[in-house]
C-alpha cells in the first residue's frame, strides 16, 4: 500500500519546491551573486584545466556565525557547486583553505598541520574580521592573532561575518590575484 | 518550599541580601557542599550555576558563588562562600552533586582554586601549550599577557582489552563545524566510552570584558556564540538593567520577546533539516531545510541589518523601532516558513528508514538528565519540567506565558518532535505579541550603578544564566554561562550503547555550541 501512497504524493502531492518566477522575485539580491559566480566559474575552468576548486573550511577560534555563512554558500539561494566550487572534508583534497575566527593559541597546532597538509599551492583565505585582525578579540591572552601570525594569507574578506555575496567576491579577488601572478 | 523557610533549616547560614529575583546568602566554606547536596537531593533545587570571584584586592579572599534554583518558586539562591587567598581550597561538591563536575575544573584552571575531592582533577579549560600556575581570571593577570609555550600532559581516558579500539576526531572536523576532538573507545562498531576535549576556541572572553563599560562589553556577549546573539545579549542587559533598576519599556520588552522567538524559530529550522538531511542522509530535507532557513536570515537582515539576530537588544530596550508593516511581515515570512517546513517534515516522519535512525537512538535517562543538570530542549525531551520562560518570566513572558513542551521518550526522535512543536508555539506567540504589542518609546536611558545581577534567558538550545557583577561603573566579574557548557558532558552518557555512526546524528540532535563554551 505503501508504494500507491508514493505514487498517489508524487502525482498528486502539494509541491515543496517553489516556483523559479516566485523564487526569482523573491531572490533579487541574488542577481549580484550570479553574476559575480559566472566569472568566478570562467576563471576556474581557465585556471583549474576544466577541473573545480575545493575549499576546505577551517575553524580557528571564530563564533560560529562564519560557519554558519559558509554552510549558507551551499544553500539553495547561492548554491555554489553550479559555479565549479565545492567543499571538501580533508586538507589534502584542498586548494583552497578558508580559515575564520581569530586563530586561539588551542588552535594554533590544528591550523598549522592543516595547512602543512594541503598540497601546494594553497591558497589561504582569511574570512571574517577575526581572521584578518584579530577583530575584538585581538591581543587577548588566549589568542594568538590573525591568521596571518601563523600560514601565510592571500586574501582577506573582511566582515563580521561576511556575507555569502561578499565571500563570493573574495573567491573572485583570491583567483584574479592568483590568475595574475 | 519557600526560600526563606530553606534559609531557616540551616544553621549558620546568613542573609546577605534579598530582593525579587534573588537572594544571596553565606556559609561558611566547609558547608558548602553540605547545603547544596542536601537542596539538591531532597528534590529542592538544582544548582544552576557556579562561579568564582577574585575579591582579594577589597578583602583579601576569593569568593565561590553557587546558583540554585529552587523549584515552584521564581526566585534564585546564591549561596557564597570566602576562601582565604594564601589557602584557596575548599571541599568539592562534585563529589555529591554530579553538576558541579565542570564548574569546579573549571574554576580550577581560571582561579587556581582548588576543589578538594574531586573524582577528575585534570585540567579543562588549559591545553598542553598553557605553562603551569597560570590562572587568568586573578586580578592580577593581565589581559594581555603573552605566556610562554609549555607541554604539559592532557591524558584523556581510555579502556584497554582485547578488540577494543580507540578513535580520535577533530579538533579540525570533516564538515564546515566548530572545533572540538572526541575519543571513542570501541568495540567494533559499538561505542563503549565517548569523551570530549573542548575549549579550543577559549578567547577569553570573560578576562576580556573586565574593566569595561557595560554598553562596551555588549559585543563580546553578542559574539559568544554566532547563533544565539539575541539570547546571549538579552541574558547580558537583563542583568545589567537589574543592577541599574531601569525600567524598560513594554513595548521594548515586548519586541524582544519577538526578536528571540525569531531566532529560536531560524534555528529550529536549522536543527530539523540538519538532523533530518546531514545527520541521516536524507538530502531532499536539508536541501529545502536550508532554503527556508535562509528566508529567516533574510527577514533578520531586514529587520536588524544582519544575517544573525543582532545588534537591537541593548541596555535600556532597544536600538530601533519597527513600524505595524514591519511587524506584519515578521508574522507573514515566519508564518509562512513554519507552513513550508512542516509539510517536509511530514514527508520525512512518513518514511520508515528516517524513524529507523531517529528513534531509540542517543537516549537520555531522565536521572542522568537531573544529575548532569542538563538544560534546555534536550532536558526537556527527557520528562524534565523545567523552561525559564515559564519558571522565571522575563521580557514580556509574564504577560504572555508560554506552556512547557516536553517529551518522555528521551531519544533522537523526541527532540526532533520537540522542535516541531516548539516552532509552532513561538509562531502563535509571536502573533499574539504583533496584535497587542504596545505602544511607545523603546529607548530609555539606563545609568549603570554598582552591583551584582543574574539575567537568564530560555535560548533555543537553553537556559542562559549571565552573571554581571559592576563596581565603580565598570564590569568587575561576568560569567555568561552558556546552556552547551551543562549539556556537553551528555555525551558520556547518551553515547555509549550506540554505533559510530550514530554519533554525528545525536551531536545535531543537541546541536550544541564550541564557542559559547569555551568562552
Amino acid at each position: 500500500m505503501k508504494i500507491f501512497k508514493l505514487i498517489y504524493l508524487l502525482v498528486f502531492g502539494k509541491k515543496v519546491t517553489e516556483k523559479r518566477k516566485k523564487f526569482e522575485e523573491k531572490n533579487q539580491s541574488g542577481k549580484e551573486f550570479d553574476v559575480i559566480g559566472a566569472e568566478v566559474q570562467q576563471i576556474i575552468k581557465k585556471l583549474y584545466n576544466g577541473r573545480s576548486l575545493r575549499i576546505r573550511a577551517v575553524d580557528a577560534g571564530s563564533t560560529n556565525a562564519e560557519e554558519i555563512e559558509l554552510t549558507a554558500l551551499n544553500n539553495a539561494y547561492y548554491d555554489i557547486d553550479r559555479f565549479g566550487l565545492s567543499f571538501v572534508a580533508s586538507p589534502r583534497h584542498a586548494d583552497m583553505l578558508f580559515v575564520t575566527g581569530p586563530v586561539t593559541r588551542n588552535l594554533e597546532n590544528a591550523l598549522r598541520t592543516t595547512y602543512e597538509a594541503a598540497p601546494q599551492p594553497c591558497i589561504v583565505v582569511a574570512v571574517g574580521d577575526g581572521a584578518c585582525t584579530g577583530g575584538i578579540w585581538k591581543d587577548s591572552y588566549a589568542v594568538v592573532g590573525a591568521v596571518d601570525q601563523v600560514i601565510p594569507v592571500h586574501v582577506r574578506i573582511p566582515g563580521d561575518p561576511p556575507t555569502p555575496t561578499e565571500i563570493l567576491r573574495g573567491i573572485l579577488t583570491a583567483l584574479k590575484t592568483n590568475n595574475s601572478q | 518550599m519557600d526560600i526563606k523557610e530553606i534559609s531557616n533549616r540551616f544553621q549558620n547560614m546568613t542573609i546577605v541580601s534579598v530582593d525579587e529575583s534573588l537572594m544571596c546568602v553565606r556559609v561558611s566554606r566547609e558547608d558548602l557542599a553540605h547545603v547544596i547536596t542536601s537542596l539538591v537531593e531532597e528534590g529542592q533545587a538544582q544548582l544552576s550555576s557556579l562561579f568564582a570571584t577574585d575579591d582579594r584586592q577589597e578583602q583579601g579572599v576569593f569568593g565561590v558563588h553557587a546558583i540554585c534554583s529552587i523549584y515552584d518558586v521564581p526566585q534564585r539562591m546564591m549561596i557564597s562562600i570566602s576562601i582565604p587567598a594564601d589557602d584557596p581550597q575548599y571541599p568539592s561538591i562534585t563529589q555529591t552533586v554530579m553538576a558541579a563536575h565542570w564548574y569546579e575544573r573549571y574554576m580550577r584552571d581560571m582561579f587556581g582554586i582548588e576543589p578538594v575531592g574531586h573524582p577528575d582533577l585534570r585540567r579543562l579549560v588549559h591545553h598542553e601549550n598553557v605553562p603551569e600556575n597560570i590562572h587568568p581570571l586573578r586580578k592580577d593577570f593581565a589581559w594581555n599577557t603573552k605566556m610562554p609555550k609549555a607541554n604539559i600532559a592532557y591524558p584523556m581516558h581510555h579502556i584497554k582489552g582485547e578488540g577494543i579500539f580507540e578513535i580520535p576526531v577533530g579538533p579540525i572536523h570533516a564538515g564546515i563545524i566548530e572545533p572540538g576532538h572526541f575519543r571513542f573507545n570501541v568495540a567494533g562498531e559499538r561505542i563503549l566510552t565517548l569523551e570530549g576535549k573542548l575549549f579550543f576556541t577559549h578567547k577569553g572572553v570573560e578576562k576580556l570584558v573586565e574593566n569595561k563599560k557595560p554598553i562596551d562589553a555588549l559585543p563580546f556577549i553578542e559574539r559568544l556564540s554566532g547563533d544565539m546573539s539575541a539570547a546571549h545579549a538579552l541574558a547580558y542587559v537583563e542583568a545589567v538593567e537589574k543592577i541599574g533598576q531601569c525600567h524598560v519599556s513594554k513595548r521594548a520588552q515586548m519586541l524582544r520577546a519577538i526578536i528571540t522567538e525569531c531566532e529560536r524559530i531560524t534555528m529550529h529550522i536549522h536543527d530539523l533539516a540538519n538532523i533530518g538531511g546531514m545527520g541521516t542522509g536524507y538530502s531532499f530535507i536539508a536541501a529545502n531545510g536550508f532554503r527556508i532557513k535562509e528566508r529567516m536570515m533574510r527577514l533578520s537582515d531586514e529587520l536588524c541589518g544582519n544575517r544573525f539576530w543582532r545588534g537591537v537588544i541593548t541596555i535600556g530596550g532597544m536600538t530601533r523601532d519597527w513600524t505595524t508593516d514591519e511587524l506584519d511581515h515578521v508574522v507573514a515570512t515566519s508564518y509562512e516558513a513554519w507552513q513550508e517546513i512542516a509539510h517536509i517534515v511530514s514527508l520525512a516522519l512518513d518514511s520508515e528508514g528516517f524513524l529507523d535512525r531517529l528513534q531509540y537512538t542517543g537516549e537520555l535517562p531522565y536521572e542522568a538528565a537531573q544529575a548532569f543538570g542538563a538544560v534546555g530542549l534536550p532536558a526537556r525531551a527527557s520528562g524534565v519540567d523545567r523552561d525559564v520562560r515559564r519558571d522565571y518570566p522575563y521580557a514580556s513572558y509574564t504577560d504572555f506565558p508560554v506552556t512547557v513542551i516536553k517529551k518522555k521518550s528521551s531519544d533522537v526522535f523526541a527532540r526532533y518532535r520537540m522542535r516541531i512543536l516548539e516552532i509552532e508555539q513561538s509562531i502563535a506567540l509571536i502573533k499574539t505579541l504583533v496584535a497587542e504589542i504596545a505602544d511607545g518609546e523603546v529607548m530609555t536611558s539606563c545609568e549603570p550603578k554598582n552591583g551584582l545581577a543574574i539575567g537568564s534567558v530560555e535560548s533555543w538550545r537553553g537556559e542562559i544564566i549571565c552573571v554581571v557583577r559592576i563596581n565603580n561603573g565598570v564590569i568587575d566579574r561576568c560569567f555568561p554561562r552558556d546552556p552547551s557548557f551543562c549539556n556537553w558532558a551528555l555525551f558520556g552518557i547518551m553515547g555509549p550503547g550506540n554505533i559510530v555512526p550514530d554519533f554525528p546524528l545525536i551531536n545535531k540532535s543537541l546541536n550544541l555550541s564550541y564557542s559559547g563554551t569555551d568562552l
